[in-house]
């Protein structure tokens, strides 16, 4: 059975981050995780990746002329059943192009269609609240010698308004049928360490609410979940404590829409699988 | 044998008012210009590349596909350059990034480039002390905005069509009649008219009659070119209210309640559903929150369906036998035995 998950997020988000965290889990057969690596095929990407992980040595992030387009592995499930996963690690700038420039190449294009799922990075630190002039200054035409600038999208637009944008070329491209996303908070320690009561239902409904009502009012086309995770675990400035845990396994942070906690960071692609159990 | 030329003409359907008037004409002419710019971005698309939906604001031709595909409300907003029509387009589509509004969520827009463009100058992060909103001249090939809503009482979607005319655009035709007609007669279709006072300007004396009166001339010129339909409704606006709120002055009120008065005596030889609406859609700091007013404003403009405003005249008070003869009330949600 062969699976396609098409990964996306704009750059910096922590897909290549996840994709290492992921090959150290899959591999690693000391820690229960849902999904084990049945049989290592073709994996030396994800296994240079996976080798910086583990020292949490800082990894080079994808840029368009080295993007894997795709990668597959053969994973097992707890009862057994095998599939390869087939998953692209795509540079952010393509995503960025996309909302930008309006074009996507035929070829991820087809992947899109082609895809059972997809897996939305969105990394913590871009969820900017909006914020209105007037509500900030004291509206008077004589203060306004600030210099102009020219509005660039993918550094002033809300970070919510370009993802519900790429949703809505992936719904467009895939005919409006029905698409499974996962959305992955990516840096959710930076959460918890300001709140660390906040679950990721909540994040969503709290600080991207008109992804979270884009997506509920679209629930005939689009279904959705909701994960916090930390693939390093912290900052890489703080490498030495984050290498102080017994296995690197133990420095991820997985965390389920109302808040469950674990490090098995094949959650959420075992759920977007779910069909193979 | 059959003859093809009069099968084919037998079978054609009637032809539709819309391809009748005048306007059409003009607007396929504006379609010429909307190829050769189509032909020029086709040019830009790299081989191995298909092109995304631009999200920019919409020609007449576009609206077909979000028309044909669900429920749609079409919102002509009428007023003079720098009255706040495109500040409250904007701002409402603004607030949805932060909440839900008046019990609608958010469920897309085709045009997400074009309200980003409009809003960016509103925010903080454009580094400016003064919210402005760009002036609209964009002519008809980028002339509406377009949100999807999702009511979360009624669960439906519904979309969204804002006629972004520029002032002037509206100006030129300014007690013309056919003027208006030949160009754009398509307003006629539009659910709502909403016309926008500058409260700014209302609030200083020397320039309140001036609104007034080009008010009353668009509102004229454009029912009298008989650009409206049985179901149309009309949204007074009186717009920058903090403005006006602000100079809290007697006369002033006195002055508005008169003449707000007058424009709806105007309005009703041509329509029934005519109401009064006070916005701030980014008010000076002070009493009003942004946004003030516009979940009002989204409440009135709400989708009813056009069989709703069936002719009452065809309407009887006898009981019905024919399941034919009792749809027209079905259509409308009664129960006629």
């Amino acid at each position: 059975m062969n699976k396609r998950c098409f990964i996306m997020g704009l750059p910096g988000a922590g897909k290549t981050t996840f994709l290492a965290a992921l090959w150290h889990s899959i591999n690693n057969n000391s820690i229960e995780t849902k999904l084990k690596l049945n049989k290592i095929d073709s994996g030396k990407y994800l296994a240079q990746l996976s080798r910086k992980w583990v020292d949490a040595e800082p990894l080079e992030r994808t840029v368009p002329n080295n993007e894997q387009k795709d990668i597959c592995v053969n994973l097992i499930t707890p009862s057994n059943k095998t599939f390869d996963l087939f998953f692209p690690d795509l540079s952010g700038e393509t995503f960025q192009k996309q909302y930008e420039q309006r074009e996507i190449s035929e070829e991820l294009a087809a992947y899109v269609k082609a895809a059972d799922s997809i897996l939305f990075f969105i990394h913590v630190d871009g969820v900017k609240p909006l914020g209105f002039i007037p509500e900030h200054f004291i509206n008077s035409s004589e203060n306004n010698n600030a210099q102009r600038l020219t509005r660039e999208p993918q550094k002033h637009d809300p970070l919510q308004v370009q993802v519900i944008e790429l949703l809505q070329f992936i719904l467009d491209l895939r005919g409006y049928e029905n698409t499974n996303v996962c959305f992955v908070f990516s840096a959710w320690d930076l959460v918890k360490q300001g709140n660390n009561g906040m679950t990721p239902e909540q994040f969503f409904f709290d600080y991207m609410n008109m992804l979270w009502q884009f997506c509920n009012s679209n629930t005939d086309i689009l279904q959705y979940s909701l994960w916090g995770i930390s693939a390093q675990g912290g900052k890489l400035e703080e490498r030495e404590t984050l290498l102080e845990k017994d296995f690197p396994i133990e420095r991820i942070i997985v965390e389920d829409t109302i808040g469950n906690k674990g490090w098995d960071i094949t959650l959420p692609l075992y759920s977007l699988m779910g069909e193979i159990e | 044998m059959v003859d093809n030329n009069s099968t084919t003409e037998t079978n054609r359907l009637p032809e539709l008012e819309v391809e009748r008037t005048a306007d059409v004409d003009n607007l396929i002419s504006d379609d010429i210009e909307t190829l050769e710019s189509e032909g020029l971005v086709a040019d830009n698309i790299r081989k191995g590349y298909l092109q995304l939906p631009s999200g920019r604001a919409l020609s007449l031709q576009e609206t077909y596909d979000v028309m044909a595909f669900e429920n749609t409300v079409m919102v002509v907003l009428i007023g003079p350059s720098e009255c706040g029509k495109t500040t409250i387009e904007t701002t409402l589509y603004q607030l949805f990034q932060r909440n839900k509004v008046c019990g609608f969520l958010f469920a897309g827009s085709k045009t997400i480039q074009g309200y980003e463009e409009r809003s960016f100058y509103t925010r903080v992060n454009s580094k400016q002390e003064v919210a402005t909103t760009p002036r609209t001249s964009r002519g008809l090939q980028e002339l509406f905005l377009h949100l999807r809503l999702f009511d979360e009482n009624k669960k439906q979607r519904t979309n969204y069509l804002f006629a972004d005319l520029s002032g002037e655009e509206i100006q030129a035709h300014l007690a013309d009649v056919n003027s208006l007609t030949q160009n754009m007669s398509f307003i006629k279709f539009a659910d709502n008219y909403t016309v926008i006072l500058d409260g700014e300007r209302l609030a200083n004396k020397h320039q309140r009659n001036g609104v007034i009166e080009e008010i009353s001339t668009m509102i004229r010129t454009i029912f009298d070119a008989g650009l409206y339909s049985l179901s149309t409704k009309v949204q007074l606006i009186i717009s920058k209210y903090d403005i006006l709120e602000a100079k809290n002055d007697s006369n002033t009120e006195q002055y508005l309640q008169k003449n707000i008065h007058e424009l709806k005596l105007l309005i009703s030889k041509y329509i029934n559903n005519v109401s009064l609406h006070k916005v701030a859609a980014m008010p000076n700091a002070g009493a009003f929150d942004v946004g003030f007013g516009l979940d009002g404003l989204l409440s009135v403009w709400e989708y009813v369906p056009s069989y709703v405003h069936m002719d009452t005249a065809y309407a009887v008070n006898y009981p019905l036998k024919s399941e034919f003869n009792k749809l027209f009330y079905k259509l409308a949600g009664e129960a006629h035995e």
